[in-house]
């Protein structure tokens, strides 16, 4: 029995790290959805470049960690501006318009592309700036990354909050998102706030990459099921709740662990029938029925 | 478009493709080029093999073409890129017999190309060397075919996993756990080791556990392989995702001694983890650097040479690929460049002694087209980012 619990420790241990990480790529999905009500497809390949980035940084360039992660979150912030001038806004003309599923799609399709061409198809080591001796949690063994990534992740996801409910500017976007005509009337600049939902979004993918690429390797197509996994994670959890989507991000992460402990071939086809007989019974996702935060 | 000119187009169609089968079977065995024909992986997920294979290819030719040639012609290498698709690998060997009149062919690297493009060197009687890919069916295909095109320098699953099972006997384990990764490549060495593992009357005590190549947490499975007290784990996973199962077998404080096939001797594995994860993992392999005079003559060779492209994909994919390219241009040698009379050269060669990997002076006949065999390949060890062979007993 007591190793029963010591397996049950060790798959709660690993599944919170991947969990907490497909939780920051989710919020992501949130802040956009809720503001214009498009969602970057791309969430994915922009985790990719802020790993990809961030290794050259990094590595190449012998740059402090600290560093790398701030260049990653920069450049995957000022990319998300771009998507939005360049892929977003001119297909948002027309209020029902799903271009932007497309278009989105397209940037990641490119971006991809054009990692293959700057660093390669093949994985790549991405050392941990906190070394590669296990340390032991009880009987769970975890690498100090893993724990970085736990903390660094959830630390964002509540910052992120905190700023979204008590600056100005967070305060200003939610109400973007409540009320967009109400908004400019109360002299809120709206295209420029959906802008900035667009880089809040993209910075926090590229953060996502830096943080899980000494965990996954770094490479050109690192992005695609982490995307995927975040974005089940944000419809899972209800869309439009950020808590919802925290810990629709967290329970994926650990129901695979926990299902790979019974039989290893049917974890992810057993997470995604459970996916699926949530959305069935509560088709907003967990907590989707909630109303957003009042501003 | 108008429909007038869509059936035009579509006639025009049918007719091209007309052409071209016309000219794929029609091409008759007379190759008066002196040109040997490559299709390898130079891109996509095993390009590490693609690229040793090449060097290994280009080494083999420029000393045959340095001392003179064909009667004073130089072979030449048709190189292309199957980017490890096996349409694109089809429509290079096709490219390859129709336009470039090729007298035989080398490669591929992946197993699913080659299975693609083995029936097209079949039908065409143009030999195919293959180097690298180790699907058993490559040669078994065509093995009671009258005249069988297709030859192998390179060490096919079901040997590799032999080796491993030689080295559990030598050791006197008898609990084995199994693990492989969910491609088409980790499900078919999976059915082997099941077979083998029965076979030696070992116990199968955890397993067959399953992953995806792009997992990176496994402490799960090996959990299973921990609670079954498994004395040896054979794992069939390519080098990035046993990088992640030597890092969850830290995790968990699992010391229990594992091997994988080959793709485990890629100096991608210890790029990947570093020295000290990769420290103690098993691989299979039929080629060190040092195991032979002319294996060490070999590297020093690739060394020198290849320094300056980042000389350092797969050992032996470059030393099997010399040996193999080395191999047709004695046939070429011997009979001239005709296709069908190469082939039967090649079962003919009895005196090759210059070969780096450890195949005898005799490598082919009628009935044996695998020149590497069950006494020709070990388990090898990491040991301070280094392999040596490992200890049998």
């Amino acid at each position: 029995m007591s190793l029963f619990f010591a397996k049950l420790w060790q798959a709660l241990v690993s599944g919170l790290s991947i969990g907490s990480i497909y939780a920051l790529i989710a919020e992501g999905y949130y802040i956009t959805f809720v503001t214009t009500g498009a969602l970057n497809f791309g969430q994915g390949e922009f985790l990719m470049i802020g790993a990809l980035f961030g290794l050259t940084c990094y590595v190449t360039f012998g740059l402090p960690y600290a560093v790398a992660v701030i260049a990653a979150v920069l450049l995957t912030g000022v990319m998300g501006a771009a998507l939005e001038r360049g892929a977003i806004r001119p297909v948002m003309r027309h209020a029902l318009s799903l271009s932007w599923v497309l278009s989105t799609v397209a940037v990641s399709i490119i971006l991809k592309n054009a990692a293959v061409n700057l660093w390669g198809p093949e994985q790549i080591k991405f050392p941990s700036p906190f070394g590669e001796a296990v340390l032991q949690i009880g009987s769970a063994g975890i690498f100090p990354q893993e724990l970085f990534i736990i903390v660094a992740a959830l630390g964002t996801v509540f910052a992120v909050q905190m700023f979204l409910r008590r600056s100005l500017l967070g305060k200003a976007l939610i109400a973007v998102a409540f009320n967009r005509n109400a908004a400019a009337v109360m002299g809120i600049n709206v295209p420029r706030m959906v802008v900035f939902a667009f880089v809040l979004s993209s910075a926090l993918a590229g953060l996502g990459g830096i943080l899980i690429a000494p965990i996954t390797f770094a490479w050109a197509y690192m992005g695609t099921v982490p995307g995927i996994k975040a974005f089940a994670a944000a419809i899972f959890g209800g869309l439009e709740n950020p808590i919802g989507i925290l810990i629709g991000g967290l329970v994926i992460g650990l129901l695979e662990q926990l299902l790979g402990m019974v039989n290893s071939n049917l974890k992810e086809g057993i997470t995604f029938f459970f996916i699926l007989i949530v959305l069935a019974i509560r088709p907003t996702g967990l907590m989707g029925r909630r109303e957003i935060t009042k501003v | 478009m108008s429909i007038e000119a869509r059936t035009t187009g579509l006639r025009l169609g049918a007719i091209g493709i007309g052409l071209l089968l016309a000219a794929v079977l029609g091409s008759t065995a007379v190759a008066a080029d002196l040109k040997i024909g490559f299709t390898l992986s130079l891109t996509g997920g095993t390009d590490d093999y693609g690229k040793g294979a090449r060097m290994g290819a280009e080494l083999a030719l420029k000393e045959y073409n340095d001392k003179g040639g064909y009667q004073s012609k130089k072979v030449e290498a048709v190189i292309y890129d199957d980017e490890t698709k096996p349409a694109k690998g089809v429509e290079n060997v096709t490219r390859l017999i129709t336009r470039d009149k090729v007298f035989a062919m080398v490669g591929p690297v992946n197993s699913g190309v080659a299975l693609a493009i083995i029936d097209i060197a079949q039908k065409n009687q143009v030999p195919l060397m293959d180097t690298v890919a180790t699907a058993e069916q490559i040669i078994e295909r065509y093995k009671n075919a009258p005249k069988n095109y297709i030859f192998r320098v390179s060490l096919n699953d079901g040997i590799q996993t032999s080796f491993m099972i030689d080295y559990i006997k030598g050791r006197q384990y008898q609990r084995v756990g199994l693990m492989h990764d969910s491609t088409g490549w980790g499900q078919s060495g999976r059915d082997t080791a099941l077979r083998l593992v029965k076979e030696a009357n070992l116990d199968l005590v955890a397993g067959p556990e399953v992953f995806d190549q792009n997992d990176t947490d496994m402490t799960t499975q090996l959990t299973k392989m921990q609670e079954a007290k498994a004395e040896f784990i054979i794992a069939y996973s390519l080098a990035p995702a046993g990088v992640q199962i030597a890092k969850s077998m830290q995790k968990i404080g699992l010391k229990t001694p594992w091997t994988g096939t080959w793709a485990l001797i890629a100096p991608n594995f210890l790029k990947l983890g570093g020295k000290a994860t990769v420290e103690g993992v098993m691989a299979v392999t039929s080629y060190t650097p040092d195991h032979s005079a002319n294996a060490k003559v070999l590297h020093e060779k690739v060394d020198r040479i290849f320094k300056e492209q980042g000389g350092d994909f797969h050992p032996v994919a470059t030393a099997q690929t010399y040996d193999g390219v080395r191999l047709l241009l004695r046939a070429l040698d011997k009979v001239g460049p005709d296709p069908q009379k190469i082939r039967d050269a090649l079962e003919e060669i009895d005196d090759f002694t210059e070969a780096v990997t450890k195949m005898k002076p005799h490598p082919f006949s009628h009935a044996n087209h695998e020149s590497l065999g069950r006494d020709t390949g070990f388990l090898a060890v990491w040991r301070d980012g280094k392999l040596e062979r490992a200890a049998a007993e």
